[in-house]
C-alpha cells in the first residue's frame, strides 16, 4: 500500500434517485467496492462501458464528491476535497472564454497564489510544452478543439500537480487530432513524470496510452481486471497501433468489455422501457456526460444530474 | 507541433482591414465606394421617407397643418429653442434626472442581483416579492411616488431608479445563475474558495448579461422620465412637450419629441457600444 501514489480502498458510491411518477425514490450504485492502486509516475487508463461510473471514480479522486463507502487515498492520506496536488482535464475543456490562452493557464497559477512575477515564465514554458507557442494571446473561441484541450492540459500542468486526472479529454475531438494529441500526451508524460489517471471508453486509446488498463464492469462499476500493457519500444516502430502486441492487447480488452457492454445494454433496455417518460431529462446531460450521454439512458440521466448537482 | 487541421479557423478568414480603402487598384476603390454609398442609402431611405411624408402630407392638406406642422417648420422651431438656450435647459434637467436614476439603479441593483443569484436562500425568500413588483407597471406607481416623495426631483429620480432596477436586477440574477456549471466545477477542482470563485469565474461570466440589463435600463430611464416630467415639473423634455401642447405651441411640442428620440437613440448606441466592448468573447462564441 505504501508504494501506491493513489489508492481506492473498497470505494463505493451511490446516488439518490428522485421519485418519478412511475417509480419511487431510490438509489443507484455507481461504484461498488472498487479497489485499485496507482503507482507513482504511472499512466493508468480506466475503460468501461458507458455509464459504468468511470467519471464518478475521477470525481472522487478530484475531491468533487465524497464516497459513500471506503476511502480514496493520495500519498496515504484520505482525499477530503479538491486540491492543487491533483489537476483535472475535462472533456469539454472548461476554459474561461473571457481569458486568452495565457490567461487560462494563469488561472491555475492564481489559484495556487504563485507570485505575479513568476507566472509569465511558467505560462510560456507550459504553452510551449503543449505546442502552443505563439498562441498565448488567442481567446478560446479562436482556437480549434484540439488547441483548446492543449490549453486545458497546459493549465493543469502549470500549477504542477503530482497527479493529472483526465476525463475522456479527447472524446470530443476528430480522429486525426485525437491521434496527434495522444502521441503528445505520452511525450509530455515522459517529460514531466506525472502520475496520470486517464478515463476513456475507447479501447485503442486505452492500449495506446496506458501502462496499465483497468477494465470496469457495467453498473454497478467494479474492477473487472487490470491489464499490463507492453508494447515494447514505442519509438522503434513507426505505427505502434499496427503492431501484433497492440492488436493482442486490444482484442483482450475488447473481449472483456464485450460482455459488459451487452449487460449494460440489457439493463438499459429494461430501464428504458420502465422509465421512458423521463427521457426529456437525458437531453440536458450531453454537455456534462459527453459521448456517454448520446445513449441517454434515462436512469443514467439521474446519475449524471446527481453527480453535477 | 501544430497540425494543419488544428489551425484556428479564424486565422484563415481574410481580416477586415480598414486600410484596404488605400488599395492602389482604382476600380476596386470605386466599387467599394459604391458599396458604402449603397449601404448608407439603404439604411437612411426609411428615415428619409418618413421625413418626406411629414413634410409633404401637411402641405398637401392630407392632415391638419395645425396639428401636424410640416417638418421644416418643426425644425425651425427646434432651432429657435436651441438658440434661446431653452432646449439645453430642458435636456440638461432631463438627462440629470435619468442619469441619476440609472446610476443609482446600477449601484443598487447589481450588488443585490449578485447576492440573490449567488445565495439561494435569499432568492427563495425574495422571489415572490420580486415577481409582484416586476409585474407592476412603473408608471402606475407614479402617483404613489408623488404622494410620498412630493413633486420635486426626488420622486422623479426615484421613479427612474425603480423602473431601471428591474432589468438590471433580473439580468444580473440570470447572469449569475447562467454560468456554465463546468467552469464552476473546474474552478472548484483547483480548490478556489467561494469568494475567489465568485470574483474569478461567476462575476466575469455574468458581465455580458448584466450589461444587457443596463442597456435595457438606459432605454427605460428615458421612457419613464418623460412621463414623470409631465406631472408637476418646471423643466425637462416631458414638461416642454406637455407645456407646449397646452399653449398650442405645436412645433415646440414636436421639437421636444424629436429631441427625445434623438437622445434615446444616442443613449442606446452608447450602451450597445459599451456592451460590445465588455462581451466580445460572448458575441464570438454565439457566432461560431
Amino acid at each position: 500500500m505504501s508504494t501506491d501514489k493513489i489508492l481506492f480502498d473498497r470505494v463505493s458510491k451511490t446516488f439518490p434517485v428522485r421519485a418519478t411518477r412511475r417509480g419511487a425514490a431510490g438509489a443507484v450504485t455507481a461504484l461498488h467496492e472498487v479497489t485499485l492502486g496507482v503507482r507513482p509516475g504511472e499512466f493508468l487508463v480506466v475503460v468501461g462501458p458507458s455509464d459504468c461510473g468511470k467519471s464518478t471514480l475521477l470525481d472522487l479522486l478530484g475531491g468533487l464528491t465524497e464516497p459513500t463507502g471506503g476511502q480514496v487515498l493520495v500519498d496515504g492520506r484520505p482525499v477530503t476535497g479538491p486540491g492543487l496536488d491533483r489537476g483535472i482535464v475535462f472533456q469539454q475543456y472548461a476554459l474561461l472564454p473571457w481569458r486568452t490562452a495565457a490567461g487560462n493557464v494563469a488561472f491555475g497559477l492564481e489559484a495556487k497564489r504563485v507570485p505575479r512575477a513568476e507566472r509569465a515564465d511558467l505560462i510560456d514554458h507550459h504553452l510551449d510544452l503543449v505546442g502552443l507557442r505563439g498562441f498565448a494571446d488567442r481567446y478560446p473561441h479562436e482556437l480549434s478543439g484540439g488547441m483548446k484541450q492543449r490549453v486545458a492540459i497546459a493549465r493543469s500542468l502549470a500549477y504542477d500537480p503530482d497527479v493529472l486526472l483526465m476525463d475522456e479529454p479527447f472524446a470530443a475531438l476528430d480522429a486525426q487530432t485525437r491521434d496527434s494529441l495522444q502521441d503528445e500526451l505520452v511525450r509530455i508524460w515522459a517529460r514531466t513524470g506525472k502520475t496520470i489517471v486517464f478515463i476513456t471508453h475507447g479501447i485503442d486509446e486505452a492500449v495506446h496510452l496506458g501502462q496499465r488498463v483497468a477494465v470496469l464492469t457495467s453498473r454497478p462499476g467494479r474492477i473487472k481486471e487490470v491489464i499490463d500493457i507492453d508494447l515494447g519500444d514505442r519509438d522503434a516502430v513507426e505505427d505502434v497501433r499496427s503492431t501484433d502486441a497492440f492488436r493482442h492487447h486490444r482484442h483482450r480488452i475488447w473481449t472483456l468489455l464485450r460482455d459488459e457492454v451487452r449487460a449494460a445494454q440489457a439493463a438499459e433496455g429494461a430501464a428504458g422501457s420502465r422509465t421512458a417518460h423521463t427521457g426529456g431529462a437525458g437531453g440536458r446531460t450531453p454537455v456534462v456526460a459527453g459521448a456517454d450521454a448520446r445513449r441517454a439512458a434515462p436512469a443514467a440521466a439521474h446519475t449524471e444530474e446527481a453527480r453535477v448537482g | 507541433m501544430v497540425d494543419i487541421a488544428e489551425r484556428p479557423t479564424r486565422l484563415a478568414a481574410p481580416p477586415a482591414v480598414p486600410g484596404a480603402a488605400a488599395d492602389p487598384a482604382a476600380p476596386r476603390l470605386t466599387a467599394r465606394l459604391f458599396a458604402v454609398g449603397g449601404r448608407v442609402l439603404h439604411r437612411t431611405v426609411a428615415i428619409a421617407a418618413l421625413a418626406a411624408i411629414w413634410e409633404g402630407a401637411p402641405r398637401l392638406g392630407l392632415v391638419g397643418r395645425v396639428f401636424l406642422p410640416p417638418l421644416s417648420e418643426v425644425l425651425v422651431a427646434w432651432w429657435e429653442l436651441l438658440r434661446s438656450g431653452q432646449l439645453a435647459e430642458h435636456v440638461g434637467a432631463s438627462l440629470t434626472r435619468s442619469l441619476a436614476g440609472l446610476g443609482l439603479a446600477v449601484l443598487t441593483a447589481i450588488p443585490l442581483g449578485l447576492l440573490i443569484g449567488w445565495y439561494r436562500p435569499l432568492a427563495e425568500l425574495l422571489s415572490p416579492l420580486l415577481e409582484v413588483f416586476r409585474n407592476t407597471a412603473a408608471l402606475a406607481l407614479l402617483p404613489v411616488f408623488v404622494l410620498i416623495l412630493g413633486l420635486g426631483e426626488t420622486s422623479k429620480i426615484a421613479l427612474v431608479l425603480y423602473a431601471c432596477s428591474w432589468p438590471i436586477l433580473l439580468n444580473t440574477i440570470a447572469g449569475v445563475k447562467g454560468v456554465d456549471p463546468l467552469l464552476i466545477r473546474s474552478a472548484r477542482s483547483m480548490g478556489l474558495n467561494h469568494l475567489r470563485l465568485f470574483q474569478k469565474v461567476i462575476l466575469p461570466a455574468a458581465v455580458p448579461t448584466i450589461f444587457t440589463g443596463v442597456r435595457l435600463a438606459g432605454a427605460y430611464s428615458i421612457l419613464v422620465l418623460v412621463a414623470a416630467e409631465m406631472v408637476g415639473a418646471k423643466a425637462g423634455l416631458g414638461y416642454l412637450i406637455n407645456y407646449a401642447q397646452y399653449n398650442f405651441a405645436i412645433p415646440d411640442m414636436y421639437s421636444g419629441i424629436i429631441t427625445i428620440s434623438a437622445i434615446g437613440l444616442v443613449v442606446n448606441q452608447l450602451l450597445v457600444a459599451l456592451e460590445r466592448r465588455f462581451s466580445t468573447w460572448r458575441v464570438d462564441v454565439s457566432a461560431g
